[in-house]
């Protein structure tokens, strides 16, 4: 349609760190070597099954070019690109937290315009907690727990200075929303701890992300220093440190990161005394998960009757589901709470590949539940997935396909947790190294029924006894490997 | 060395001291923490010589010894099993010769693994250095290996 | 804090806000089982053992972890509980060696009582590590270990020194010390703290290994320094095998520190004195009792007869019990009759009581310890207690995490500079200068306590007229310290609003001794800071009695409680108990007696638990002074230097083998208990003197120490209300104890001063005895190190000596550099009287012109360095200040032992 250099062309490639890894920078270069192209590096819109995706403006929106190779640049412009709206995975979503990704320049500051925290200055630190309480915004890090209370509680805590804390360990393999979040648009996450800020009255905050994400540390610290030069974090008296974690998953653990914060061995305090109450240096501390603090710009903006409106009965809002694994479309997907897994992983995300059989499901990290076909109604929000004795953790859902060994699989997990065990408590230090051990018996044909009753005994012992949520939520891809596909186990015995 | 040691340590003043930060500074300047520097580190930090051990051996990242000129972080997270990613990962160890936490004999690579690299949507996934390397099969997991002499 | 109700089980149980259910639960006298909670402890929530059921709630919390409110329901006991607890016990005999030995007994009892049959793992990977043995007194087997971190805890939060951590994570959760390198050559202090709180016995105590668990223990108070921890002896077949620190003790609260925890095993050493020895020419011959001790009266006889009572003097032992103190100026003043007697007091804190006598009227620390707790402010000046004084130390360190500020004022910088706000870096002898200084700042400031001036003090404008010369920058051209520090002391010490103050040696051993200490007392009264919870002045009183000893008159120039020797009443009194009249004649104190020795007029002397020819000053007059008498008799331990100028070397027994009391630095008179019957047939100190009295024609005898202490309180004030019966109350009892069944007195002065007022006493900057010149251009301070006592005859028998095996001079690098000496290499040491040799090691713990030695080796004759100057008013000797060269002397370098290069890091 549009022949090359025939007139200046803008064109927009993600500069999200997935993208890149499908070749998104070397698309790019090529482009950029075209004449009259300028290439613009937004985020990603998280259908990374597209990428490297080429988009540009046509009167009906953005189109874009799928999967582009770089050796296909040169002519790429001859080809017609796909419009937006007519790709279901984007079309179908109800995007609010990530509502600009495709399209904004993630450090373009004034692009952004913080208007939320426009909006936020002009309320009195307790309009805020209220609109956040009434809003219902649940934590989207794990344990679901109301963001409003949270923050009341800190508010009311009469102890000086107080601290936002950005949970951005991200811990969970299978999901990658607060990278998307940190790459593609660090200044939502800022905006939200500034509101917060005002909220509970803090004055310094720290982000707390995942050394595994090199690029999302370098974005995030070249958005505090663009928001510190242009007097945004000052005007809001308040400031952000970027910390950095050193690959310890126990570390997303509230507390474990506190300690890690300050500089310590990352082991997990023992509540209460909550961080909200006596956190960072023993000083009331919200600590939110990136994904929560990046929706409150938007219930700030759009109201808590926003929010209200969106999602189920205990579940309001949108969440940003990371679909992964043996998955035909995978990607981002915000949706409302309420559709079932079976929406999400054929809807959305296009079943399985071709020649794949689907087995199993597992939602909410290496600690959540594996589901079997036969559960792929359950609906996704906090408390359906929870009677379904699962978790929905930070939304990551990966797909199993049947060539997995379920065995294997629940011994993966509990090498997981044997390896990430902070070693506090006793359940989950010993415990988790002897499940693995069972387990590992029954790979090498080696187990008795025995075994197997000892195996769900010591699941109960770590689900009751742990201090923490790891130990104690370890057990359930075990449980529920060994509850729903007990062949797997049985023809080992 | 110890000047360099001391250079890094300036840069780490912190109240109250922070001993990790310091500890992930020192591993960037030197590529791993040199177990003999931390009576040096602690008295900097005002801390005792137990403190900076501890706080050592908790971090995976955190290396004692020198590591191999480029660092292979493998994902095996759950995306990624999910995706089977073992029959790359045997590919490489293969071809590397060492197994997790070693080093090739040539110097070259320190394999390690990772939970995780939060490209699950383009899983098998591993880096090498700061590159990352997406959907990842027994065949180009070795073809990776040459963009990094 | 809010009283609240909780339910146990369906009992009713009264606990505090604030606590969690296991800490209320336990002081109800319920014990919820655990293992990784103690009451020493912060909560941590580890083994999980603990957990309980809450009615109303989910799950199955920690109760070690989860505080009360009021209605709590609890269940502790139920059979999913109980499965859990099995279960979690199971995971840990899983992970313990194989072996059932080897297991941790604590963990299998709680198995068995929980029902724990067979561990149904098959194959467990198991612990295995190598076991740390290199401390000398207790071990680690990290295969027994739980990672509680309970040890790890102590060290932090008891002790404070952070000598060991948790290491790795996961299943290979274990301790290490330091770097990984054991505890003997890590930062640890053995104070045993993580040896107590470790409930698995992978920290244990070597010598319980060896000998067994005790079978009985027995309670008694430490007979090192004048903290006066209290300890519960363990004996297992009539040997002793452990101390370990009473949790519920007012003064130590179940900490310790090595020497008292540990550093006892010299009892047990084969160089003790077994059989009274006597001197045949150069040879040295066994005696049986009954001749040894009718030599002495022989001799004491003969002298007495020949010279007057006059030419015979004791030496007291202020590491002995009150009551053979009392016993021994009774015997010299009633059975010899003279007044000469004094104890090693002289030497040590007396420039305290000459201070605090002017302006209080009395000669103690007027506060408590536990008045750390209550404090605002510290101010530490001339006393190094995380050596000294442990447990104090300790405290100190505890209370600062806390909130507690402090002040140091010292020449070095000692281990608690680091947590000080202020660091007072003056020079040696100057702190009238400083503390006058200080005052002056208060006053033009305003920040003075008006009110409590007019009220209860006295002299004020005389002490102005002197003080208001001490402007800062005079200050800082005599002590070298700044004024914005002087400033910065001066108002945290007077608006503090509960500042108080603790001394020591560097405050008494000067020229002008008791001067700092009447200075010192002047800031008190200036602030108010005096006479409530807090405050106060308080002397970190250095051996285990030298407080007691004092109290009870092992002094010559007063009779017990610093009654005047010719006050007619007290002259009546003391006639009518002892049925002897007093002897009127001042006697000599220690350095008069060396004088009256080399002037002929001292013929016999006893000295008792002393080792003047090692720890006085100026060596060799007291050597030339002792080699003049003609009897010497000495009792000891050990055959120390001073045994060495005996004619008759008399054993003594030590603290685990009679009974008696002491006085710690606190006034709290505390019962010392015998343990073990004396070794070798040895007589005890007490005896012994009672014996000598006897045949001297002055029948002493008592039926046990409690009649002696009887007799103490008859004849002295402040004591008059101690009886046995009441010291067995688990405290002891601070005098003043007026009346029997009064409980003691915690904070002295609280309505008005013992003299009435307190009184400004002005007190004007005089420079040491000794100055720096071209000739000496160092100033030596001399002081102690953690590991060894004093003399060092009692800790260089014990395994103390593994850890420090010499003196050092710790010299400032650049020093060092200057005179090309490298750490370790021996260098010579010259004053004015003396030239010694000793291995230096440099330390940025002195200032550059200073060196620093300890005098607990007598190889090398330390003291010799020192003049006989001495503190003006108190005789106190002047050992902290001496003028020397350093000098290189070509030689290899040589090791200094671990410990102390890392003490001086
Ligand atoms: N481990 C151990 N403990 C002991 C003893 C022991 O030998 N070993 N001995 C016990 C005895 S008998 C006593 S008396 C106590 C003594 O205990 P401390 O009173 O603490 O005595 P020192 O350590 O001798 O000296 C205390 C400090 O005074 C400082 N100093 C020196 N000159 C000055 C000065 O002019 N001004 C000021 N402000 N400070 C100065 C020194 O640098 C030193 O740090 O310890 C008792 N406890
Ligand atoms: N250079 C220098 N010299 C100093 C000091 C200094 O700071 N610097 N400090 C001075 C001070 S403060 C003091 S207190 C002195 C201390 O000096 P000393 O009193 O000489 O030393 P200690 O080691 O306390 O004890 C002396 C003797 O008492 C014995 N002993 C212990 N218990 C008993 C017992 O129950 N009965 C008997 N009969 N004997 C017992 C010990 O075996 C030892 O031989 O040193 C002083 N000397
Ligand atoms: C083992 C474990 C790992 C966790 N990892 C993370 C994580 O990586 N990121 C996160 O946001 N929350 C994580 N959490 C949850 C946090 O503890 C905490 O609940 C959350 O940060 C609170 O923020 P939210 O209320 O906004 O979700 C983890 C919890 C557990 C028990
Ligand atoms: S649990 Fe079911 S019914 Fe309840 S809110 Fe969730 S989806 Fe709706
Ligand atoms: S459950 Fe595991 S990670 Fe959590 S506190 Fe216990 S040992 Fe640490
Ligand atoms: S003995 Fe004392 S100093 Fe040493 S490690 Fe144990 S608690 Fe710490
Ligand atoms: S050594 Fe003892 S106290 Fe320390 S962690 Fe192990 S079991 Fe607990
Ligand atoms: S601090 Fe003093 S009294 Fe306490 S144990 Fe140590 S030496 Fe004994
Ligand atoms: S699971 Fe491998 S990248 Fe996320
Ligand atoms: S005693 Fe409560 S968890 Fe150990
Ligand atoms: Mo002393």
């Amino acid at each position: 349609m549009i022949a090359p250099a025939a007139k200046p062309q803008t064109v927009y490639v993600a500069d999200d760190s997935t993208a890149i890894a499908a070749g998104a920078n070397r698309v790019a270069a090529e482009l950029s070597r075209l004449p009259n192209v300028r290439v613009v590096r937004t985020s990603s819109r998280g259908a990374f099954f597209l990428e490297p995706m080429v988009e540009v403006d046509t009167p009906q929106g953005r189109a874009a070019y799928l999967n582009v190779q770089p050796r296909e640049v040169p002519g790429l412009f001859r080809k017609k690109p796909v419009p937006l709206a007519r790709i279901p995975f984007l079309a179908k979503q109800t995007r609010y937290t990530f509502a600009r990704f495709g399209e904004n320049e993630p450090l373009d500051l004034a692009g952004y315009g913080f208007r939320a925290w426009q909006k936020a200055r002009e309320m009195s630190p307790q309009q805020i907690l209220a609109e956040i309480k009434r809003a219902n915004l649940r934590g989207r890090g794990g344990a679901a727990f109301p963001a409003g209370i949270k923050w009341q509680t800190t508010a009311d805590t009469p102890t000086e200075p107080k601290y936002i804390v950005a949970n951005a360990d991200e811990g969970d393999p299978g999901t990658y929303a607060d990278r998307m979040i940190l790459e593609g648009e660090p200044y939502r996450l800022l905006e939200g701890m500034m509101i917060a800020a005002r909220a509970v009255g803090a004055r310094q905050g720290y982000i707390y992300i995942r050394s595994e994400y090199p690029a999302a540390i370098q974005k995030m610290r070249a958005a505090i220093a663009q928001a510190r030069e242009f007097g945004v974090l000052s005007e809001s008296q308040f400031d952000v440190d970027v910390v950095v974690g050193a690959g310890a998953y126990i570390c997303g653990e509230e507390t474990a990161l506190l300690e890690s914060i300050e500089g310590k061995r990352g082991m997990v305090r023992y509540k209460p005394p909550f961080p909200a109450v006596e956190g960072l240096w023993g000083k009331p501390t919200v600590i939110n998960n990136v994904i929560t603090l990046a929706t409150v710009p938007d219930i700030i903006l759009r109201g808590a009757d926003w929010h209200l409106s969106l999602g189920t009965e205990t579940s309001k809002g949108t969440m940003p589901l990371q679909l992964a694994g043996q998955i035909r479309q995978p990607g981002l997907v915000e949706v409302p709470f309420g559709l079932t897994l079976e929406e999400v992983i054929y809807d959305f995300g296009g079943g399985l590949p071709r020649g794949c059989r689907f087995k199993a499901v597992q939602v909410g990290g290496p600690l959540g539940a594996l589901f079997p076909a036969r559960l792929l109604n359950t609906r996704i929000c906090f408390d359906a997935l929870a009677k379904a004795g699962g978790i929905l953790g930070h939304g990551g859902i990966v797909v199993y396909d049947d060539q997995t060994d379920m065995v294997q699989l629940a011994h993966h997990f509990m090498e997981f947790t044997a390896n990430e065990s902070c070693g506090k408590c006793t359940p989950c230090r010993i415990g988790s190294t002897r499940a693995s051990e069972l387990l590992q018996a029954v790979l090498d044909g080696d187990a008795v029924p025995e075994d197997i009753a000892l195996l769900r005994e010591l699941g109960d012992t770590m689900k009751n006894g742990s201090l923490c949520g790891l130990g104690a939520m370890a057990p359930a891809p075990v449980l529920t490997a060994l509850e729903y596909f007990p062949n797997d186990f049985g023809r080992r015995l | 060395m110890v000047t360099t040691l001391d250079a890094v340590l300036t840069r780490c003043r912190s109240s109250p001291p922070n001993i990790l930060a310091t500890l992930q500074q020192v591993q960037a300047a030197f590529g791993f923490v040199p177990l003999e520097h931390v009576p040096r580190i602690a008295a900097h930090l005002g801390v005792t010589d137990a403190d900076v051990r501890g706080v050592i051996s908790f971090y995976h990242d955190l290396r004692t010894s020198p590591p191999g000129r480029h660092i292979i972080r493998y994902c095996l997270g759950d995306s990624c099993r999910a995706k089977h990613t073992e029959r790359a990962l045997t590919a490489l160890t293969r071809r590397l010769r060492c197994d997790f936490g070693e080093t090739t004999t040539d110097g070259r690579f320190t394999l390690t693994k990772v939970y995780c690299l939060g490209h699950c949507a383009l899983s098998p996934t591993m880096m090498i250095g700061e590159e990352t390397y997406a959907q990842l099969t027994p065949r180009s997991v070795i073809t990776a290996l040459q963009n990094h002499p | 804090m809010n009283s609240v109700t909780i339910y146990l089980d369906g009992q009713p149980i009264q606990a505090t806000t604030g606590q969690t259910i296991w800490q209320a639960a336990r002081a109800a006298g319920i014990e919820i089982p655990a293992l990784c909670a103690s009451p020493n402890l912060k909560p941590y929530g580890s083994c999980r053992v603990c957990l309980c059921e809450i009615e109303g709630q989910r799950g199955f919390p920690a109760s070690c972890t989860t505080p009360v409110r009021d209605g709590l329901r609890i269940r502790t006991d139920s059979l999913a509980l109980n499965q859990l607890r099995r279960n979690i016990l199971e995971l840990y005999l899983s992970e313990q060696p194989e072996d059932a030995l080897s297991a941790s007994d604590t963990l299998r009892t709680l198995a068995s009582r929980f029902g724990l049959q067979r561990i149904r793992y098959r194959r467990p990977k198991r612990r295995q590590y190598a076991r740390d043995e290199s401390n000398p007194y207790f071990a680690f087997d990290p295969n027994k270990c739980i990672a509680c971190a309970r040890c790890v805890r102590a060290c932090d939060e008891i002790q404070g020194t952070f000598a060991i951590t948790m290491y790795g994570r996961g299943f290979h959760s274990t301790v290490v010390a330091g770097n990984d390198v054991g505890f003997a050559a890590s930062h640890c202090v053995s104070c045993g703290a993580c040896v107590k709180e470790c409930p698995t016995g992978a920290l244990y105590e070597k010598a319980i290994a060896e000998f067994g668990q005790p079978t009985y223990v027995t309670r008694t108070t430490c007979a090192y320094c004048g903290v006066g921890c209290n300890f519960d002896v363990g004996v297992r077949a009539g040997r002793i095998v452990s101390m370990r620190p009473v949790d519920a003790s007012p003064v130590n609260w179940g900490h310790a520190c090595v020497k008292g925890r540990f550093g006892w095993d010299y009892i047990y050493s084969e160089d003790r004195l077994k059989k009274p020895l006597r001197r045949v020419g150069d040879r040295w011959i066994e005696t049986s009792w009954d001749e040894a001790l009718d030599l002495v009266v022989r001799e004491f006889r003969r002298i007495r007869d020949q010279y007057g009572p006059d030419a015979l003097a004791g030496i007291s032992s202020s590491r002995g019990t009150n009551e053979e103190n009392y016993l021994m100026q009774k015997f010299m003043r009633c059975a010899v009759g003279t007044n000469n007697v004094d104890n090693c007091a002289r030497v040590c804190h007396s420039a305290t009581v000459s201070g605090m006598m002017e302006v209080f009227g009395t000669w103690a620390a007027t506060n408590s310890l536990n008045d750390i707790e209550q404090a605002k402010l510290l101010f530490l000046i001339g006393a190094n207690p995380t050596e000294g004084h442990p447990v104090t130390g300790a405290r100190i360190k505890r209370a600062i995490r806390r909130g507690l500020k402090l002040i140091v004022a010292d020449p070095r910088r000692i281990e608690l500079c680091r947590y000080a706000e202020v660091h007072l870096q003056l020079r040696p002898g100057t702190n009238v200068a400083l503390l006058n200084g200080l005052a002056h700042i208060i006053v033009r400031e305003g920040w003075h306590n008006r009110e409590f001036i007019a009220r209860r003090t006295e002299n004020f404008d005389a002490w102005w007229e002197v003080v208001q010369q001490y402007t800062p920058e005079r200050v800082e051209a005599i002590t070298g310290v700044p004024p914005d520090r002087l400033y910065r002391a001066a108002e945290l010490y007077a608006t503090s609003g509960a500042s108080m103050s603790a001394h020591g040696l560097g405050m008494t051993e000067h020229k002008y001794g008791s001067h700092g200490v009447m200075a010192l007392c002047n800031l008190a009264l200036l602030t108010g800071n005096v006479g409530r919870p807090g405050t106060g002045i308080n002397p970190l009183r250095g051996q285990n009695n030298v407080q007691g000893s004092c109290d009870v008159g092992s002094m010559p120039i007063y009779f017990t409680a610093y009654q005047k020797l010719n006050d007619p009443a007290v002259r009546q009194k003391f006639l009518d108990v002892t049925g002897r009249p007093m002897p009127e004649r001042p006697g000599w104190k220690i350095p008069q007696m060396w004088d009256a020795a080399l002037a002929g007029q001292l013929r016999g002397l006893w000295v008792i638990g002393y080792d003047v020819a090692q720890t006085d000053p100026n060596l060799n007059k007291v050597h030339r002074a002792l080699r003049q008498l003609e009897f010497l008799v000495v009792t000891d331990l050990f055959f120390n230097e001073t045994c060495r100028f005996a004619h008759l070397v008399l054993p003594a027994a030590s603290f685990l083998e009679k009974d008696g009391t002491f006085t710690n630095g606190e006034r709290r008179i505390q019962r010392v208990r015998k343990v073990i019957e004396p070794m070798h047939g040895i007589i005890p100190d007490g005896e012994q003197i009672c014996r000598v009295a006897t045949g001297l024609g002055y029948p002493m005898s008592y039926r046990s120490a409690a009649d002696v202490m009887e007799e103490v309180a008859r004849l002295t004030p402040p004591l008059s209300g101690v009886r046995y019966e009441n010291l067995d109350n688990g405290f002891g009892l601070q005098w003043p104890v007026p009346a029997v069944n009064h409980p003691g007195t915690p904070v002295m002065h609280t309505e008005q001063f013992t003299r009435g007022l307190g009184h400004f006493a002005p007190v004007e900057y005089q420079p040491p005895g000794e100055e720096p010149t071209e000739e000496f251009p160092f100033v030596l301070v001399t002081g102690r190190v953690l590991h060894h006592y004093n003399c060092g005859a009692q800790t260089r028998h014990s395994k103390l000596i593994e850890f420090v095996n010499q003196d050092v001079l710790e010299i400032h690098p650049l020093d060092a550099d200057e005179l090309g000496v490298r750490h370790g290499e021996l260098v010579r040491l010259v004053s004015a009287r003396a030239a010694i040799e000793l291995p230096a090691a440099l330390s940025e713990r002195v200032a550059p012109g200073q060196v620093f030695t300890t005098f607990h080796f007598p190889d090398n004759r330390l003291n010799s360095l020192l003049s006989s100057s001495a503190d003006i008013l108190s005789s106190c000797p002047e050992y902290k200040v001496v003028a020397v060269r350093v000098e290189k002397i070509s030689a290899k370098p040589r090791r200094v032992a671990d410990v102390r290069a890392r003490v001086l890091a």
